[in-house]
């Protein structure tokens, strides 16, 4: 039972510690890999929990889809896009 | 009852909402609307786990006993459990819409700081 609060409080000092990671890191894709780190910790404190369903989706969602989103909209901020009218941009706003 | 989850999750939700109250940056904001989904599935699994308890997978039943006798069994709560993977499935869906309206945002106004866009200042 005593590795169990090992275990538990580990992974919620992991978790915690990325999310400040996320609050005080500068760049953009640093924090986008603090993001990961924190779904990746968070799905193991899953399995401890009894949780390994849960787990896995959190595994595949937190550690892989989510930050696959913002590194995709960041590249796509970043890109200077030329409009050609179809975006339907007007001038005055 | 695992007291030090939900403090750990209280204070999740609290970091996710410095992060979209105080960053400038559209992103870092919906980075910090993650938080506060991971703070919401910490607190569900934490609820459902029961003191010592196990996964709630089920082969069959342990020799001299009836799939009746199965309620008293130690494992976690699978209702909580099932909310919380329900809610990891929406959330993701979430981040994906608020990070498209982002994307259209910065093209739109050639800029991700929310103090430059004239639209969201009310």
């Amino acid at each position: 039972m005593t590795g169990f609060w090992v275990l538990d409080y580990l992974c919620l000092a992991a978790i915690l510690t990325a999310a400040v990671l996320v609050l005080r890191l500068p760049s953009l894709s640093s924090a986008v890999m603090a993001v990961s780190a924190m779904g990746t910790v968070l799905s193991l404190l899953f399995v401890v929990l009894g949780a390994p369903d849960d787990a896995h989706a959190e595994v595949v969602v937190g550690a892989i889809a989510l930050p696959a989103l913002f590194l995709i909209a960041i590249g796509k901020v970043r890109t200077d896009v030329h409009d050609r009218g179809d975006l339907g941009e007007r001038e005055d706003l | 009852m695992i007291v030090v989850n939900y403090v750990a999750a209280a204070a999740l939700l609290s970091i996710g909402l410095y992060i979209v109250l105080t960053r400038r940056n559209l992103i870092k904001m919906v980075m910090g609307l993650s938080i506060m989904e991971a703070s919401t599935y910490l607190l569900l699994i934490s609820m459902g786990y029961r003191s010592g308890s196990t996964a709630p997978v089920l082969l069959n039943p342990p020799a001299g006993k009836s799939p009746s006798q199965l309620v008293n069994g130690n494992v976690a709560d699978p209702v909580l459990q099932n909310f919380c993977l329900t809610a990891i499935v929406i959330g993701v869906a979430v981040s994906a819409v608020f990070l498209s309206v982002v994307v259209r945002i910065a093209q739109h106004y050639r800029t991700l700081d929310a103090d430059e866009v004239r639209r969201m200042r009310g």
